[in-house]
């Protein structure tokens, strides 16, 4: 059974899925068709085969987010096929969101700290320029003492 | 206590080093993508509910993909804000901003192929609003269009900052 075979008997558009990265997903959907007839031989249950809408959803969207690759949109696609693509632009667009936002946190992140830092170099700063600044006294005031008891 | 500062220091300086600077036109052209996309997604969004498929049959499925068009929106919008905000605080993308950017072009394009043929397939639920209806349908086409052109502006900028980085 192919891709195209597969995706048929699942009521999918098999012309929307084009390439390399679809037949892996078929494979995928192969491999999740085993495991249910497996399952099926060893209960005995009267459906042989029963994936449901959220297990091939769930399919698609790993295999979705996994590639970057999109289906090819004719321009007369009817409504199953817009449905489709429209459902792959949306699992595109959360996984663009998702990136969005680990970049904004690891920017925040690096500016706090460039912040601390500064802070940090700051306050070591006036730490040398006192213990300087006590040596220095401590100096004058030895050097002082020293002349006046000479 | 110096010493796990100076090592906070040492990491900062290695993560900041793995992203790249953005120039100060990436920058305003991220705020200016990002308003059409804001804009663009409201627009969707707040009329969305008055649309429904001419064709019977089609209603079920052409309302869960008004739907999707509507999340896919407002989550590009969401990302450009995010995005917009990133670069305000600190002027650096990473090399796996940069390529999600890329793939949302594509993300774009094909959603400039889906829209037309989607709204073609739509009318207004109330006929009265037939009108508003059909100025919308044209107002998110042209906004749509604005916001592929300003985001494929937007990703060859970004990769002219990376290879002016290169060199």
């Amino acid at each position: 059974m192919d891709t195209k075979e597969i995706l048929a008997a699942m009521d999918l558009n098999e012309n929307l899925f084009t390439g390399e990265h679809w037949e892996r997903v078929g494979k995928d959907m192969l491999k999740a068709l085993q495991i249910s007839a497996e399952a099926f031989v060893k209960t005995n249950m009267p459906i042989a085969v029963n994936l449901t809408d959220d297990e091939v959803k769930g399919l698609l969207y790993a295999a979705v987010i996994s590639s970057p690759e999109l289906p090819v949109v004719p321009a007369n696609a009817d409504a199953e096929m817009l449905a489709m693509a429209a459902y792959i632009c949306k699992v595109r667009a959360q996984g663009f969101a998702l990136m969005s936002e680990a970049q904004k946190q690891k920017n925040a992140s690096i500016a706090l700290l460039e912040k601390n830092a500064k802070e940090f170099a700051v306050n070591l700063g006036g730490v040398l320029l006192n213990v300087a600044f006590g040596a220095l006294a401590t100096g004058v005031t030895k050097a002082a003492i020293g002349a006046v008891t000479q | 206590m110096k010493w796990l500062t100076m090592l906070m220091l040492a990491v900062l300086v290695f993560v900041s080093g793995c992203d790249k600077k953005a120039s100060p036109e990436t920058i305003l052209q991220m705020d200016a993508t990002t308003k059409i996309a804001v804009e663009l997604s409201t627009q969707w969004n707040t009329r969305k509910s008055t649309i429904v498929a001419a064709k019977d049959e089609e209603k079920a499925i052409l309302a869960i993909t008004v739907s999707d068009i509507g999340d896919a929106f407002g989550l590009i919008a969401l990302g450009l804000s995010n995005y917009n905000d990133a670069l305000l605080s600190k002027k650096r993308l990473s090399k796996n901003s940069a390529s999600k950017i890329r793939e949302t072009v594509d993300t774009l394009n094909t959603l400039s192929l889906v829209v037309p043929q989607l709204l073609a397939k739509m009318k207004a639920v109330d006929s009265a609003d037939d009108d508003a209806v059909a100025i919308w349908k044209e107002l998110v086409k042209t906004n749509l269009g604005q916001l592929t052109a300003a985001f494929a502006r937007l990703d060859e900028l970004v990769k002219a900052d990376l290879a002016v980085e290169k060199k």
